[in-house]
């Protein structure tokens, strides 16, 4: 009985955020002319896309009580060192990119589990060190890309919807299928829930945790293949809001940061949520200033939703 | 009389050697330096270092009140640059009011800082982070993106280049909060209470203390420090930036990481954080006398964290085991 009405709470919830989702959009559709067009909705899915994939990771590593703040200089590296080894040739470039991504996702993953390092510390100085990297490596100019097929890859289009986005959905799918059928997936949740529980019971927690870092930098290094090929240059100005966005995403769709709880379903509402948000935002010509002070706030709010929420749910099972 | 005991004496040192470790490394490579850099020892560029430390140092110290009570505050950055432009704005109005009115809004900003974290029982990194976005937003729109000139005239200057006894203002500055926020947490209720929350917040709530009042009032505490870092470089300069800032909550958490105050919370202290600042100050200066690129400032920053963090950790587990 407790497990229905709880799982009838979190459906709620879902149902929530998709029917904020489609008010948000009928409002602004009859407020801007310029909305309900699909070159515009096909923009949002291609926004939401590039924080969208990371978000996946993000979702797994939250869900096992686990933040990684790296992510955004992560796929800035990633798409500065594609952009580099794209002199010669363009897969070099594109396993370059994601190699690394991977490596770094491997680093963080190794800190965290095996020298015991509390992963928001972890990926803080991460985030510091990869900046510096990014700005090393660039040294603080704007790389342009030299290869002509490359920005294809972002921006060619399949039946006037880009590649990114036909990736986007495919990889929402497989991860979201791989979280909730597999031993993989159903370890991560028991490790948010109750981590020391999982330890007595033998489930190797630093082999899944590390798992999760590793499929984070995975993704970091295709967003970043992706956001390379979209604008053909890099630069350390890339990225900078990247970690503050995508966990206002993942917690905007209901994964709760207690851990134990959410789904890649979720998430999916959430980076759509935040994209229209955004899209909004622009339409609306409300100044780029106030973007970052609203995104700030909804950041905030969603927060204390969530604690809200945690709270509700301690007081029903105590 | 006692015997000198060889066994004791070695003890004694290596208990030396480990709390003083970073004041150590401070020394070493202060040798290090003047031995392998002829103009690193000359009395300009030690000048230079220590003035270079003020801002960050007064924001430092501040800042571990806050982590000491196992909080953090990313959002010194951005209100670093947001007091900073409202500072130099009220320069030519008034300039009492260019000192009241950052500190004002800093005290402000930190208890909202301290209220959302205490009374939603959230992890201060995360609303923190997402104040550095609203605030960073605030300061670009109250100046439009532009930097803001003061008139380099005013005596609202002599905050920072005054100078008493030859020493500039503003170094005297850094030492009076130094001592100030040294008495509070050395000799104050409310210093004791900020170490024990930071050790066990559930014990200090059983020994009654009011731990979100305190959290917050530390979280308060920050925010002036960096108002004041705000002033003074404002008055430095007369001009300000609204993103004067940016970049500077993680230059503030090195030099206190660094300096050896835990991030776990309980242990730490203003003398640790001012060993810190002064060490990763004279770690940049060799850099630069050395033609270091300026990323790798970075990058040496983010493995000083590292280093901190797992030194930290090995300290822990060593207290705990015993």
């Amino acid at each position: 009985m407790e497990m229905r009405g709880r799982k009838f709470l979190s459906f709620l919830i879902n149902q929530k955020i998709l029917i904020l989702l489609v008010v948000l959009m009928i409002i602004l559709s009859f407020v801007t002319d310029t909305f309900l067009t699909v070159e515009n909705l096909v923009n949002i899915l291609f926004q939401s896309t590039i924080n969208g994939i990371i978000a996946i990771g993000m979702t797994y590593l939250i869900i096992a009580k686990e933040l990684d703040l790296s992510v955004g200089s992560n796929m800035t590296l990633v798409a500065t060192v594609t952009i580099i080894f794209l002199k010669y040739g363009l897969a070099i470039g594109i396993i370059f990119g994601i190699v690394f991504g991977i490596i770094i996702g491997a680093i963080n993953g190794f800190v965290v589990t095996r020298l015991k390092i509390v992963s928001i510390a972890t990926t803080l100085s991460m985030m510091i060190i990869l900046r510096g990297v990014v700005f090393w490596l660039t040294g603080s100019e704007t790389i342009k890309g030299s290869n002509e097929i490359f920005p294809i890859i972002a921006n060619g289009t399949l039946f006037s919807i880009p590649y990114p986005v036909y990736l986007f959905i495919i990889l929402v799918v497989i991860f979201s299928i791989f979280l909730s059928r597999t031993f993989f997936g159903r370890n991560i949740y028991a490790i948010g829930g109750n981590q020391l529980a999982c330890e007595y019971f033998g489930i190797n927690v630093n082999k899944v945790k590390f798992l999760a870092f590793l499929l984070t930098g995975f993704l970091c290094g295709i967003s970043g293949v992706i956001l390379a090929s979209r604008i053909n240059v890099a630069s350390a100005r890339l990225g900078l809001n990247t970690p503050l966005e995508i966990i206002t995403a993942v917690l905007l769709g209901g994964t709760s940061l207690a851990g134990g709880e959410g789904s890649v379903y979720k998430t999916l509402q959430g980076v759509l949520l935040l994209g229209v948000i955004s899209n909004a935002l622009v339409l609306l010509k409300i100044e780029p200033f106030y973007h970052q002070v609203i995104k700030g706030i909804l950041l905030v709010l969603v927060l204390a939703i969530d604690a809200f929420y945690i709270k509700v749910r301690r007081y029903r099972f105590t | 009389m006692a015997k000198f005991n060889v066994l004791k004496f070695k003890e004694n040192f290596i208990k030396i050697l480990r709390q003083q470790s970073i004041l150590f490394i401070l020394i070493f490579v202060f040798i290090i330096l003047s031995i392998f850099a002829p103009s690193f020892i000359t009395i300009n560029n030690l000048i230079n270092i220590v003035k270079q430390v003020t801002v960050i140092g007064i924001i430092a110290c501040g800042f571990t009140l806050v982590l000491i009570n196992a909080d953090l505050d990313l959002s010194v950055g951005s209100l670093f640059s947001l007091t900073g432009v409202i500072a130099i704005t009220f320069q030519q109005k008034s300039i009492i009011l260019s000192i009241i009115m950052p500190i004002l809004i800093a005290a402000f900003v930190g208890f909202i800082n301290g209220y959302i974290t205490t009374k939603f029982n959230l992890s201060s990194i995360i609303v923190t982070l997402g104040m550095l976005s609203i605030i960073g937003g605030i300061a670009l729109i109250y100046t439009n993106g532009y930097n803001v000139l003061g008139d380099d005239k005013s005596p609202y200057s002599l905050i920072a280049n005054g100078e008493i006894f030859k020493i500039p203002a503003h170094i005297l500055i850094f030492i009076f909060i130094a001592v100030i926020l040294l008495i509070i947490l050395r000799l104050t209720i409310f210093g004791r209470d900020v170490y024990l929350i930071g050790t066990n917040p559930e014990a200090a709530r059983i020994a009654g203390v009011n731990v979100n009042k305190v959290r917050i009032l530390s979280f308060i505490i920050c925010a002036v420090c960096v108002a004041i870092a705000s002033i003074v470089q404002s008055a430095r300069i007369s001009s300000a930036s609204p993103v004067a800032g940016s970049g500077f909550e993680f230059d503030v958490i090195t030099v206190v990481l660094v300096g050896g105050t835990s991030f776990f919370g309980g242990r730490g202290s203003i003398y640790n954080t001012i060993v810190g600042t002064l060490l990763i100050a004279v770690l940049i200066n060799g850099m630069i006398l050395f033609n270091f690129p300026f990323a790798f400032q970075s990058i040496i920053k983010g493995f000083l964290i590292f280093i901190a963090m797992l030194v930290d950790i090995k300290a822990r587990t060593r207290l705990e085991g015993k």
